[in-house]
């Protein structure tokens, strides 16, 4: 487990993960900048329960879940700059594809809170159902349901917009 | 003719205009005691001269200050922290908890803790709620909170991540940090298109 | 697109990216600022500026402070103020927003209304 390093180094070596989780659930840089802000603010407080690195980082991967799938619903109900104006740069040079990975990231915007969380857990945080399970303290089934379903819509919204495209 | 009020009519409204009055500002004294056993302690008691003050002030974050302590007119604040559980009984707060049981007063909230309480209590005013009391019981820390005339929540959160004031979701369901979120607030919100 | 390469491009697609410069400063510098405001000792503070300014006005030197240095005095009483007025909405906040988060069900605050 090893001891438990100062909160600026926790900050230092997590604080990636917890903006790419926020980034990717909110597609805004500035609102997950904040968000980072928040849940990093929010371990300071409740350092004091922490217990080892590993525990932090599963503490902030949780909190930022939770924090974005909030936001997320937050947002939803009030006006201003909608959630699919993407404020990141849509194209990245090393992408082979950037068109197709701009679509991927906007289908995955446009999804509920809850199955964006999974997919961005299970696609990005590379995690496996059960420890989604039981960091977002779901049954290990219900987990795979979701992804299973999501994963389903995700490739119809994929086509739609290529069917679009051809079309176009 | 309803012109003149009798003795005991008049006695009634200075009465209770006086409950009023001094209901607004809660008496604390009976935390003195304790105050000696923390380890730290806080204590803000703003009135209106204060607030009045506070609203001339042209610094960083001024508008949206003001934009919150426009209808404000007392802000009360006491917290308590100590070095180690059991230092302190949340029978203490029994005797405030009792005084805001009168009709000046509606329970919001209450949620029951391990060791502890929080709750909330909100006033009445003439025009509608007039302000309310948050009581806060934890393991190694007491906080009362008063406040007294209309807290703008919208301005409240205009300052959320400034001056030290911590994001306030209005209308969300989130749980404990601590806790995951097993289960969607809205089963419709969560299911796919 | 096979299911295999749908989920290659997806984790494409959603790969972690670098917090950005300052990010990490700026977080311990708040996490710091907010830790001092919950340590300070009010109390201490408001005894010695009211100290002070209780001692000009003993001096008479009030009354002789040019209009700028009074605005001065105003202000500096004003930022106090501030200053403990929003300590003050920082623990309000943050005992709400702990309430909030222990609550199965959702809530609603509705400033200014509520039956009689």
């Amino acid at each position: 487990m090893g001891s438990l390093p100062s909160f600026s180094e926790l900050v230092e070596r997590h604080q990636s993960m917890v903006f790419s989780i926020a980034l990717r659930a909110l597609a805004n840089r500035e609102v997950a900048e904040d968000l980072t802000q928040e849940v990093f603010l929010s371990l300071h407080e409740n350092l004091a329960s922490i217990e080892s690195e590993d525990h932090a980082r599963n503490w902030l991967r949780r909190a930022a879940a939770n924090r974005s799938v909030d936001e997320i619903r937050r947002r939803k109900y009030r006006r201003g700059p909608s959630l699919d104006q993407v404020a990141e740069p849509a194209v990245d040079a090393e992408e082979s594809d950037p068109m197709l990975m701009a679509q991927l990231r906007e289908s995955v915007a446009s999804l509920p809170p809850l199955p964006r969380l999974l997919t961005i857990m299970r696609f990005q945080q590379e995690m496996e159902p059960r420890e989604i399970a039981a960091q977002l303290d779901m049954p290990v089934a219900t987990v795979k349901s979701r992804l299973h379903r999501t994963m389903k819509v995700l490739r119809g919204k994929l086509e739609k917009r290529a069917e679009v495209r051809k079309h176009a | 003719m309803r012109a003149n009020m009798n003795l005991k009519q008049i006695t009634a409204v200075v009465f209770f205009s006086t409950l009023s009055l001094t209901g607004q500002e809660l008496d604390l004294s009976f935390l003195k005691g304790l105050e000696a056993k923390a380890k730290e302690s806080t204590t803000i008691n703003l009135g209106p001269e204060q607030i009045k003050l506070m609203m001339g002030f042209s610094g960083e974050g001024s508008k949206e200050l003001q934009g919150l302590g426009k209808n404000i007119e007392r802000v009360q604040v006491t917290t308590l922290e100590f070095d180690k559980e059991g230092m302190y009984n949340v029978a203490d707060m029994d005797n405030l908890r009792a005084k805001l049981k009168t009709p000046e007063y509606v329970p919001f909230i209450s949620v029951k803790e391990r060791n502890g309480f929080t709750e909330i209590v909100m006033r009445k005013g003439p025009k509608g709620m007039n302000g309310f009391v948050i009581l806060s019981a934890e393991p190694r820390e007491l906080t009362i909170v008063n406040i007294v005339g209309q807290l703008d929540l919208a301005s409240l959160g205009s300052l959320t991540g400034k001056f030290g004031i911590p994001n306030i979701h209005m209308g969300s369901s989130g749980k404990g940090e601590g806790k995951g979120e097993g289960k969607s607030g809205n089963k419709d919100e969560d299911e796919e298109k | 697109m096979d299911e295999r390469e749908f989920e290659q491009e997806l984790r494409a697609a959603l790969r972690p990216v670098a917090a950005p410069p300052g990010l990490a400063e700026r977080i311990v510098r708040e996490a710091e600022a907010r830790q001092a405001a919950r340590r300070k000792p009010v109390a201490q503070q408001i005894w010695l500026r009211w100290g002070a300014l209780a001692a000009m006005f003993a001096a008479g030197t009030f009354g002789g402070l040019h209009w700028n240095e009074r605005r001065q005095v105003e202000q500096l009483e004003a930022r106090r103020v501030a200053e403990q007025f929003t300590l003050a909405m920082s623990i309000a906040t943050r005992k709400m927003s702990k309430l909030q988060r222990n609550l199965v069900v959702e809530v609603t605050l509705r400033p200014g209304k509520g039956g009689q």
